[in-house]
């Protein structure tokens, strides 16, 4: 009940902004700062007593974690003295290198080379051999738009047109995604908002509203 | 015509709201109609083979929860009735801190967990940091990378874990995300294993060279894929609870974008 009731205020605060701008507005978001970090930085010491001290203190002293834990301490070295700050560079070193290798080995098979095979625009399902040549085209035309060292005139021209409407139609659906993904946000906290005890709260956010509508005279 | 009234942000906002909120408070009960790729995930799910291992990684974060939480719980729920009925075993981790505490929430709120066997049937190895490192390690060196579960119990006294080394223990990946999921693939798709996502449902397009391509076998697209898996495994929950909002708040965007256009397209033409 009570976090109910937390998540409604909180809720309402956050949404108090679509108004006009406020003190409660305002705390809302330096709280949503505020508990996001201290979460993140509850749940790392959490991780490193379970995965790194408790090790230690059980005099198990090289893990792939306390190693990696080890390699995070020294990059704190880079706050000290300058005389002992070069330490900082090597955990950065192993990132960057490890990071590097990670994700080459990785990128070949899945980002290129099984991106540049294709199977035959004819396919056994009519529908998918009519994508197949819409993907084509769409590729193509919309490659012509963004060909700049030519004038837009003649088959050009046409093809630089017609790749502008596939491109009006991709961020379509783009936004159908986004307008989804947005009022998701919106609908979750709606669900729990619109029920008792939460839904109180917001009637006593719509009396603040409306007597401050009627204070001033009028949103309009 | 003179729609300057519309014009006004709040007036906007105070709408979607009252979009929002009608279907909540009073449900219309609109058809779910379920799509094939929702279909494809849960039967790639449900044909699980017996005394298989399912390893799930919960990539979401606390924002995106109402987003892709109905898909989460609702994969969760399907592979807990394959751990009861085909004796599959599930490992479970989270790639963020977040995606942990989301993951303990789902296992002690959504799912009946009683006759299973922690440990035996299921694991929650919590959050193994590391980012993509960490992906790679899971199913190359699982021993060296997974050190203990989330309570902190060494993998070692963690009978299904004993004898886990990599890919080859595992018989399906999933995970899910918040946005880009080119690390996932650049360190599991070469396993050739089958590959579930549920991933919000802004990101799919991004996703689409993956999708197409075969590399990520089935998908759930945002909160509407949750609600349609969750009816297929008959089991209503939020996503379905949601998806009535979800209908009303598109007709509402459909008519805003419409009436925009034709008040700019007269005005226009009134220039003319």
């Amino acid at each position: 009940m009570i976090e109910e009731i937390l998540l409604a205020v909180l809720a309402v605060m956050a949404w108090s902004i679509l108004y006009k701008q406020n003190p409660l507005f305002r705390v809302a978001e330096s709280m949503t700062v505020g508990l996001t970090l201290a979460f993140v930085v509850y749940t790392g010491i959490d991780v490193l007593g379970k995965r790194v001290f408790t090790p230690w203190s059980q005099g198990v002293w090289l893990t792939p974690t306390t190693m990696a834990a080890l390699l995070g301490f020294m990059s704190w070295t880079r706050l000290g003295p300058r005389s002992i700050s070069w330490i900082s560079r090597w955990p950065l070193a192993c990132l960057a290198g490890i990071g590097t290798g990670l994700a080459v080995k990785g990128v070949v098979g899945p980002q290129i080379l099984r991106q540049l095979t294709t199977k035959s625009l004819i396919a056994s399902d009519p529908l998918t051999s009519v994508n197949n040549v819409i993907i084509v085209a769409a590729t193509i035309t919309t490659l012509c738009h963004f060909t700049f060292s030519y004038r837009h005139d003649g088959v050009l021209g046409a093809s630089a047109r017609i790749g502008r409407v596939f491109m009006m139609l991709a961020f379509g659906t783009m936004l159908g995604g986004f307008v989804m993904t947005a009022m998701g946000y919106l609908i979750g906290h709606m669900f729990v908002v619109v029920k008792p005890p939460a839904v109180y709260v917001v009637a006593v956010a719509l009396a603040v509203l409306g007597a401050d509508v009627i204070r001033s005279r009028g949103i309009m | 015509m003179n729609l300057s009234i519309i014009n006004q942000d709040r007036v906007i906002f105070l709408l979607v709201f009252i979009t929002i909120a009608i279907p909540m408070i009073a449900p219309l009960g609109l058809p779910i109609p379920v799509g094939p790729t929702t279909t494809k995930y849960f039967s790639t799910v449900e044909n699980v083979p017996e005394g298989s291992t399912v390893v799930w990684c919960t990539g979401i974060g606390l924002s995106i929860w109402y987003n892709t939480g109905p898909g989460e719980i609702a994969t969760f729920k399907h592979i807990f009735r394959l751990v009861r009925e085909k004796d599959v075993k599930f490992i479970v981790f989270s790639e963020s801190a977040q995606g942990a505490s989301i993951v303990r929430r789902i296992l002690d709120e959504y799912i009946d967990l009683s006759g299973l066997t922690y440990g035996e049937d299921y694991v929650d190895l919590g959050w193994i940091p590391g980012g993509e490192a960490a992906l790679a390690g899971v199913v190359t060196d699982f021993q060296s990378t997974v050190e203990t579960d989330h309570e902190g119990t060494p993998a070692g006294e963690i009978p299904m874990l004993r004898d886990v080394k990599g890919a080859n223990d595992f018989d399906v990946l999933g995970f899910s995300s918040g946005g880009m999921i080119d690390r996932f693939m650049r360190q599991w798709e070469p396993l050739k294993k089958p590959i579930l996502l549920n991933i919000i449902a802004i990101s799919v397009p991004l996703c689409m060279p993956y999708i197409e391509k075969g590399m990520v076998t089935a998908y759930l697209n945002g909160q509407r894929g949750g609600a349609e898996y969750e009816k297929l495994l008959s089991q209503p929950g939020m996503g379905t609870s949601f998806i009535d909002a979800q209908s009303m708040i598109h007709l509402y965007m459909v008519a805003m974008i419409l009436a925009v256009s034709i008040w700019s397209f007269s005005r226009r033409m009134n220039r003319r």
